[in-house]
């Protein structure tokens, strides 16, 4: 656990003094949501119709891109290995490359995505139901993500592979996701759609995080 | 046990395979070709979908054979990652691909069905999206094999990639039960189904086998081509390098 911390503290220095690496994602989803609102042609009726399901695929895309900062630096520059040899354990690893790629890339996501539902015009009620199933579904995009980078490792082309890899794991996440706000509305946080996207996140990091360790080890002995 | 443990060595494998491949090559033909022929003219319209019912003797085998294919790799993958032993990482990596295309064939019958049964080419319920993630899933394994360049990396993340994977196929049995959907339950595996009629069944048996045979083939003949490979690359290391001046272009 304390090693966990350590590398967390590690990573979030490391993406303080990057310049700003950790901002690519939300400028990302305005980009692409304010192209999403030009092309359906502003028409409001049509985007309060649609804003859920663009934040939710935004928000996703914008996590799948950032996925190979999740492993990749460590691996190319034989980090992983050498803290191997230290004594870190590879379970460790994947444990803190989750938390920390939750942390410095997924959580700006997460804090920024209400202000997009104003381009949207959503009503509150949604807004407050979109985030909290963006909260609940958190730890499992983070997962799914990792295990992505981590199967991938250093040949990952700028996300392209790892949308193959973990496009068919995020599905039911999305699938919850998307209906979450809306069941919001009618009986809160007791609509059925929380508790599946939150055992739907403790399954992804039940399975990912001993799955990603198995793949940096792989991707490190060669 | 005893019987895998014999195939598990390459040489007594390719012995096996030796008649095997024809044998399950012949047996598929053969199947498929008598099942069809009943399918096609020789069984009756059912009394509920008409003559769309012969889409099912295509439909149901397919489907049946990609959940196979993808258990196959899975158990497979298992094997190859415990063991480490590179002919289960063959066999995984050569249903792949029929597994894909069976998971495709089931997916297109299923829609031209869909048509006149349901009035539609496809909805978004259970069975289907869970069968579509499915496809998806081959296409992920089948990409990592073909990004990694060092075979042994790739059978080891291909095999860690097929376990995680394996999470959908009990979604895929029982989403029909789960969920109200609209495609139907299942009608003949379990106690107490309705079942089918016999003149009905016997196609459905015949395709059934012909597939799986078909299955075994592309597994036994994958991981035949496989060993080939493997063999001609240990050749060209041992063997000294037989170059000449005069082969080398200037």
């Amino acid at each position: 656990m304390r090693m966990v911390l350590k590398l967390l503290k590690r990573d979030l220095i490391r993406a303080a003094r990057s310049s700003g690496n950790w901002a690519y994602g939300p400028v990302f989803m305005a980009i692409f949501l304010s192209l999403c609102a030009i092309a359906l042609d502003g028409d409001m009726s049509n985007l309060r119709q649609l804003g859920i399901a663009l934040i939710w695929l935004a928000l996703t895309f914008a996590a799948l891109m950032s996925v190979d900062k999740v492993f990749t630096d460590d691996l190319k520059d034989g980090t992983t290995g050498q803290l191997w040899l230290s004594g870190v354990s590879y379970l460790t690893q994947a444990t803190a490359g989750v938390v920390s790629f939750t942390v410095i890339y997924l959580l700006p996501l997460l804090i920024t995505a209400p202000l997009w539902s104003l381009l949207f015009d959503l009503n509150q009620d949604i807004v407050v139901g979109l985030g909290l199933a963006l909260l609940c579904a958190l730890p499992g995009i983070a997962a799914f993500t990792g295990l992505a980078g981590a199967l991938t490792g250093t040949r990952g082309k700028g996300g392209f592979l790892a949308i193959f890899i973990s496009a068919p794991f995020l599905i039911p996440l999305l699938i919850f996701g998307v209906s979450a706000p809306e069941s919001y509305q009618v009986s809160g946080l007791a609509a059925m759609e929380y508790r599946a996207l939150i055992g739907l996140s403790l399954l992804a990091l039940a399975l990912s995080i001993p799955a990603s360790a198995a793949a940096l080890s792989v991707n490190t002995d060669r | 046990m005893g019987l895998i443990s014999y195939l598990a060595n390459p040489v007594q494998f390719l012995r096996f395979s030796r008649f095997a491949t024809p044998v399950s090559g012949v047996l598929a033909l053969g199947l498929i070709i008598i099942g069809l022929a009943l399918a096609l003219f020789i069984s009756p319209p059912a009394e509920e979908h008409g003559q769309a019912v012969r889409i099912m003797y295509v439909h149901v085998p397919a489907a049946w054979c990609a959940m196979a294919a993808y258990s196959a790799i899975a158990v497979a993958s298992f094997v190859s990652f415990v063991w480490r032993h590179s002919l289960a990482d063959s066999v995984a990596r050569s249903l792949a691909l029929p597994g894909a295309a069976f998971t495709f064939l089931a997916l297109v019958t299923g829609s031209l069905w869909g048509r006149p049964a349901w009035g539609t080419w496809w909805q978004w319920d259970g069975r289907m999206t869970s069968v579509l993630i499915l496809l998806f899933i081959y296409i992920g394994y089948m990409a990592i094999w073909n990004i990694v360049t060092d075979r042994q990396q790739a059978s080891r993340l291909a095999a860690i990639l097929a376990m995680v994977g394996a999470l959908n196929l009990p979604i895929i049995k029982f989403s029909v039960n789960w969920w109200n959907t609209l495609h139907q339950p299942a009608t003949i595996s379990e106690p107490g189904a309705p079942g089918l009629p016999t003149e009905l069944l016997m196609p459905l048996l015949f395709m059934t086998l012909g597939y799986t045979a078909l299955l075994a083939w592309f597994a036994l003949r994958g991981t035949e081509a496989e060993l080939a490979v493997l063999k001609r690359n240990r050749a060209a290391q041992t063997k000294p390098a037989n170059v000449t001046i005069e082969d080398v272009q200037s």
